[in-house]
């Protein structure tokens, strides 16, 4: 589903991420994980071509990212943006109706319907008017998750959606992932809590010093390859 | 009286609708800046043609306009220098530069630095032809402004999500500066290159401060920027004052009134 040769993303002097290559399958939770200052967004960005690359290729579904970007949807950690900005909820979520081609014209009453929908899956469909000044960090997470949604893509990338959101929206949103998944759809999460990695995903990608791991969460997951990931900073698990 | 009201509202509304998208996007100082920035612009304009108002003026001014954008953006992704220094440097340079060339060819053409810092609506009367400027300048944001408001939105709003569908964020934001550049440069015959700062920030940031929804946000903003332009004059023709000075005035009391009354609701609460 995406597959990842020779990638190198600097920044500035820095090498984040250093020729890195990985395959991950489709039709998976995959889990993205590594240490702060890893590179997890960076790897994101890089691959939702957000960022320019030094060197290395992405190819997402058999394609670049640029042939298929209408089949991608990636949600933004949810501190990346101002929910002081005067809008509705439900403005957001018709944002994931937009692609360029049709970005001049009026939402259509299919893009409505859709976008209801996809407010509904997320439990927040009484929502939908509110200003997004009004809301709490959860149903900001709902919120952004409800436009990822209203993309009906194939892949769905997410930073973070579980950072500072209460229990209640992360068994929401970790259902409706759940759920996705049996449809077929591919899904990607940079992922921090470490104590629920082997609940949640089928798949992990490690962020490590000097290279990436990717592979079952049970061959990769385990307290070696975690201590070389995490360094003296893990914890107990 | 009428016509300087109207030329008056026709820079306010027009400046106060650009200005909501600058407070959104938390760049009124680069508004600030561009219409410091495009005085040598317009100096040298006059000096070349040796006349006012005229398109090549405009045009020219305008695209200093576009430039110190493009300057304060490659500042601070070459240099790596933080925006607020980066506007800093570009704008208090051209400026600098301008102020100096009006004292240099001053006495060639007429203009004195009175007017390029205080602009002067009360000749509005005598010579219409800005008016028409003006009223053209009212039809093209009002224009730009539908068609762009989508776009504006969603890059305002979410930049990083609106590259991922492929749109582009620098193309919005070299369209909205442009609209400022222009704005400032149509404004700056009748409110000088220092107030029309006012009419960008001002109504915008008061509108902001009562509304969390962004249609009120731009209504609200033509209504505090129109309160301004009648009030002003009445101040104005009061105290035998400079017209465009004492709407600004106007404008900072209708700031002041705002936060006021929302401290106090707030505290009722």
């Amino acid at each position: 589903m995406l597959k990842v040769t020779n990638l190198s993303i600097h920044y500035r002097e820095r090498k984040v991420l250093d020729n890195i290559s990985f395959d991950l399958p489709a039709r998976q939770l995959i889990g993205i994980i590594g240490a702060n200052g890893s590179g997890k967004t960076t790897l994101l960005k890089g691959i939702m071509g957000l960022l320019p690359i030094q060197a290395g290729k992405v190819e997402i579904l058999g394609e670049s990212w640029e042939r298929v970007r209408d089949r991608l949807a990636y949600v933004p950690q949810r501190n990346a943006v101002d929910w002081d900005f005067p809008a509705s909820v439900l403005d957001v979520v018709l944002m994931g109706r937009l692609k360029p081609r049709t970005f001049f014209s009026r939402y259509t009453a299919e893009d409505k319907r859709i976008a209801q929908e996809s407010l509904e899956q997320v439990q927040i469909a009484d929502l939908a008017q509110r200003q997004i000044s009004k809301l709490s960090g959860g149903q900001q997470q709902r919120v952004f998750l409800a436009r990822a949604l209203a993309r009906k893509a194939d892949v769905y990338l997410l930073d973070e959606p579980f950072a500072a959101v209460d229990m209640a929206t992360e068994q929401t949103i970790m259902e409706l992932l759940q759920t996705m998944r049996e449809v077929g759809k591919s899904i990607a999460v940079v992922h921090h809590d470490l104590n629920t990695v082997t609940a949640y995903f089928d798949y992990v990608l490690l962020l490590m010093p000097d290279g990436v791991l990717a592979g079952k969460t049970a061959d990769i997951f385990t307290p070696t390859n975690l201590q070389k990931a995490f360094g003296g900073r893990l914890g107990t698990i | 009286m009428w016509l300087i009201l109207l030329a008056g509202s026709l820079v306010a509304v027009s400046n106060a609708l650009l200005g909501c998208w600058l407070v959104l996007r938390k760049s009124v100082l680069v508004g600030d800046a561009i219409s410091h920035a495009v005085l040598p612009g317009i100096v040298l304009a006059y000096w070349i043609t040796q006349s006012r108002g005229n398109t090549y003026m405009l045009i020219g001014a305008s695209i200093v306009g576009i430039l110190i954008t493009w300057l304060i953006e490659l500042l601070q992704s070459k240099a790596t220098m933080q925006q607020d220094a980066a506007i800093g440097l570009s704008f208090t340079f051209l400026f600098a530069l301008g102020v100096v060339m009006v004292a240099w060819i001053g006495d060639k053409v007429d203009l004195d630095q009175d007017c390029v810092l205080y602009g002067d609506l009360a000749y509005i009367p005598l010579d219409t032809r800005p008016l028409w400027q003006l009223g053209g300048l009212f039809v093209g944001v009002c224009t730009f402004l539908y068609v762009a408001h989508k776009g504006l939105w969603v890059t305002t709003f979410d930049a990083t999500y609106s590259a991922s569908i492929g749109i582009s964020t620098a193309f919005w934001h070299y369209a909205l500066m442009g609209a400022v550049s222009f704005s400032t440069v149509f404004s700056f015959e009748a409110v000088g290159a220092v107030l029309v700062v006012a009419f960008l920030v001002v109504p915008a940031a008061t509108a902001y401060l009562l509304t969390e929804n962004l249609r009120k946000m731009l209504f609200l903003s033509v209504i505090f920027a129109l309160l301004s332009v009648f009030g002003g004059y009445a101040l104005g023709v009061w105290w035998n004052t400079s017209l465009a000075g004492s709407m600004a005035t106007v404008l900072g009391v209708e700031f002041m009134l705002a936060f006021g009354y929302l401290r106090l609701t707030n505290g009722q609460s």
